[in-house]
């Protein structure tokens, strides 16, 4: 059977309900013998009392049914409220119209004014209670459709009560009690009492009373109401017997049962809304919680399917693919998980050699393992992170996240092969750099041995010339006449001019071949010393020299020494017969370099020429005017150079010249 | 001076006859030495330090007063000759006086460390030439004592 949602669910108690029932009939009507000889009679007064408690209950059996009815429509309760309601009025006019102040104003007597409102009440509940059954019925096969429009029930339930009121206000009611009849004296109750009968029936066929506490409750008051109204009340004698008052109180004893009935669904109805509301939360939480997964969940799909790099996992046992990136299918195809990743990502039988999951497994457990393979299948090389990673269902498996460095690798081996080429070339090179330095260095060794010999050679036979032309001029002079003189003289003069050069080509050599070490200088000092030692050049003029305060240098003392000696020896030489002969020295300096100059006012030279001056043997005098060999010039250029500087020379004929060399700090 | 009979002046070697002439000349020209023995090559001058050879009927201990040695010698040259001398102990005190046209200081330095007396660089010029000679031989011969 559906669950109905109309009663509160139980268990099947019919089995005990069934005997309850017969139980309380039998003890009804063995209540009804028991009073049978009953001599008990009460007043109006009473009768009013109980009458009024009687309303009382009815309005309150009715306003509960109709609270029931708002707080789940069903048509059961909307009768019962409707029932009641015009009840407890009918009830309430049963109760003031039997009062002794009242009647007397009325058309008709107690003795009938009384059994037909008790009547017109019972009736209309009973008809309420029966309809109120079919109504049911129609609600249980129709559903939401067969709910009843409750402005019809009050509608109906107002007028019934209003013309019971009207009538009995204005028509003389008829006889009420027939004492001949043997034991239904008030045979109109039955009436009553059939309609009792129908609903009780119609709920006991029906069966939802096994189950529902409401709907035992139900029968339970229709039994007493049905055993009230067919034994008690008819069987009644008179006003306030026994019976009449057992039917009174059995009336309010129904309404009680209607009443726990109703209270009792009640209870569970708010304990199910209370269930339901916290069900709902529930949902309502477990909802929200789908939601966050499903979110955190296409979160993580995004960012799977945005990656670049290829991810898969792959169990290590059976190879199988279980999961693997949208980027893995673009290279691989669609290829439906379980798959063995061996098949998929290389195109083999067999799990491959070199599979990492020894490593991820083993000593790499908990780590990441970094390596890089080319893919036999697409020829990209990957930089793959292995690890090994919990699954969903908890077992461990191969997950790996695969980057193309293909670019990364061709530049690596391109850049490997530069390497490689350039290493070539720098030791081709190298070789030939050697082999050039072995030449230099030998070219050198035969230089040193060549102006050793040249030393040695060449002096010799200019010593023995020069000697035996001194020998033949002390022995024979006066056998020479002047010519021979002469002659003799130019041979010594040239011998002269031969050493010089022979000494001069010596010190150009040497100076080439020199090795600069490098000491810091007071230049001043040198300077000093230099010129000190030119004293013998200086004899026949009035030199005065100027010289400022030089700023010190790192260079190679003897060979800048030679610098000064020539600067100042050609200064002293050119300037010969000046009166007065000055030669200043200065010095100027940056932040890179210094530069000394030797200025003197001697016969100077054309600027024309000037490029002539530092060339070996290059003199723009002849040897009448000023002797010399034209090497000085070169060498203090060769020595300067040497130090990574560079000369300079200004000239102005017949006024004199000033010659640079500028030194790097 | 004493014009001993057997007495050794100066041992001059000399490979270029050129020069030895004009050293000569000048030494006999200002009569500082009597006796002066010219050889030309180095293994000849130690032939005759050490009496072999050519000079073996030669009295070694009559030593030269002084060792003229040019360096740049045929068969032995000039260094050889002094670190011979230096390392016969008969002749290690006698004094030598290279005279050479060399202007190499390597030269001189490998002279003094193997103990020269004196290095002297021969003059081009005739006149500086004589004066150096005649001072050395003034020197050597006569001023410098030496042990017998």
């Amino acid at each position: 059977m559906k669950n109905n949602p109309l009663v509160e669910k139980g268990h099947d108690k019919g089995q005990e309900r069934v005997i309850i029932y017969c139980f309380f009939a039998l003890g009804l009507v063995i209540l009804e013998l028991l009073l049978l000889d009953s001599q008990w009679k009460s007043d109006a007064l009473f009768h009013t009392i109980l009458e009024s408690i009687a309303a009382v209950l009815a309005i309150l059996v009715g306003t509960v049914a109709l609270i029931r009815f708002y707080s789940r429509p069903s048509n059961i309760f909307l009768f019962l409220g409707g029932g009641f309601l015009g009840t407890a009025f009918l009830d309430a006019y049963h109760a003031v119209v039997t009062s002794s102040w009242i009647y007397s104003y009325l058309p008709s007597i107690p003795a009938t004014l009384i059994p037909w409102s008790w009547i017109a009440s019972r009736l209309f509940l009973a008809i309420m209670l029966f309809v109120g059954f079919l109504a049911y019925l129609k609600e249980k096969k129709q559903g939401e459709e067969g709910l009843i429009n409750p402005g019809a029930v009050y509608l109906w339930t107002t007028l019934f009560t209003l013309m019971c009121f009207v009538v009995f206000a204005f028509v003389p009611l008829p006889q009420a009690y027939w004492p001949e009849w043997h034991f239904f004296h008030r045979p109109q109750e039955l009436l009553a009492s059939l309609f009792f009968l129908l609903a009780l029936i119609g709920y006991l066929r029906e069966g939802q009373w096994r189950t529902s506490v409401f709907h035992h409750w139900l029968i339970l008051s229709l039994i007493v109401n049905l055993v009230g109204q067919t034994v008690f009340m008819p069987h009644s004698h008179e006003l306030f017997d026994a019976q009449f008052d057992m039917a009174h109180v059995l009336k309010k004893v129904s309404y009680i049962c209607v009443l726990v009935g109703l209270l009792i669904n009640m209870l569970f109805l708010y304990r199910q809304a209370d269930l339901s509301t916290r069900l709902q939360h529930e949902i309502q939480e477990r909802i929200r919680a789908e939601e966050k997964v499903t979110i955190a969940n296409k979160q993580l799909i995004a960012i799977f399917e945005g990656v670049d790099d290829v991810i898969y996992v792959a169990d290590p046992q059976s190879y199988e693919l279980l999961y693997v990136n949208p980027t893995f299918k673009k290279i691989w195809g669609e290829q439906p998980l379980g798959n063995k990743c061996y098949k998929s990502l290389q195109n083999r039988d067999s799990p491959c050699p070199f599979c990492t999951n020894d490593k991820i497994f083993g000593e790499f457990l908990n780590q990441s393992y970094i390596w890089e393979f080319q893919n036999e299948v697409n020829a990209q090389w990957y930089r793959c992170v292995d690890k090994a990673i919990k699954w969903s269902d908890e077992r461990m498996v191969r997950f790996e996240v695969a980057s193309n460095i293909t670019e990364q690798k061709l530049a690596e081996q391109e850049r490997v092969h530069y390497r490689e080429n350039l290493e070539r070339d720098v030791k081709r090179r190298t070789r030939e750099l050697n082999l050039r330095t072995q030449e230099l260095e030998q070219a050198n060794k035969d230089l040193e041995g060549f102006s050793y010999s040249v030393s040695h050679d060449l002096r010799a036979p200019l010593r023995a010339i020069y000697g035996f032309v001194s020998i033949l001029k002390e022995e024979y002079e006066e056998k020479l006449d002047q010519e021979g003189h002469r002659l003799l003289q130019i041979i010594v003069d040239n011998t002269h001019k031969m050493g010089r050069l022979i000494d001069d080509i010596l010190s150009f050599s040497r100076a080439s071949r020199l090795t600069l070490q490098y000491v810091d200088i007071d230049m001043n000092a040198l300077v000093k010393e230099v010129w000190e030692d030119l004293e013998a050049e200086r004899n026949a003029t009035e030199y005065q020299l100027n010289c400022s305060n030089l700023p010190d240098i790192k260079g190679d003392k003897n060979a800048l020494r030679q610098v000064w000696q020539n600067l100042l020896a050609n200064a002293i030489k050119f300037s010969k017969g000046r009166t007065p002969a000055i030669i200043e020295v200065s010095a100027e300096f940056n932040e890179q370099e210094i530069c000394y100059r030797v200025k003197d006012n001697g016969v100077g030279f054309n600027q024309e020429y000037s490029d002539k001056l530092f060339i070996l043997f290059q003199r723009l005098h002849s040897m009448d005017e000023f002797e010399g060999t034209g090497v000085g010039l070169a060498l203090i250029k060769r020595f300067v150079q040497k130090h990574g500087g560079k000369v300079e020379a200004q000239g102005v004929l017949n006024k004199g010249a000033t010659f640079s060399f500028i030194l790097p700090k | 001076m004493n014009m001993e009979e057997g007495q050794m002046d100066i041992l001059l070697v000399e490979d270029n006859p050129n020069d030895a002439e004009l050293t000569i000349r000048v030494l006999k020209k200002n009569r500082l030495a009597n006796h002066i023995e010219w050889v030309k090559d180095g293994e000849v001058a130690l032939d005759f330090l050490l009496g072999r050879k050519a000079y073996q009927e030669r009295d070694i201990s009559l030593h030269p007063k002084v060792v003229l040695l040019d360096l740049r010698l045929p068969k032995v040259d000039g260094i050889e000759v002094l670190k011979t001398i230096r390392a016969t102990k008969a002749l290690k005190d006698m004094p030598v006086v290279i005279l050479t046209s060399s202007k190499e200081d390597k030269d001189l330095v490998a002279a003094y460390d193997l103990g020269v007396n004196s290095y002297v660089r021969k003059p081009i010029a005739f006149d500086e030439f004589s004066k150096t000679i005649s001072e050395l031989g003034l020197y050597w011969l006569v001023i410098n004592n030496k042990p017998d």
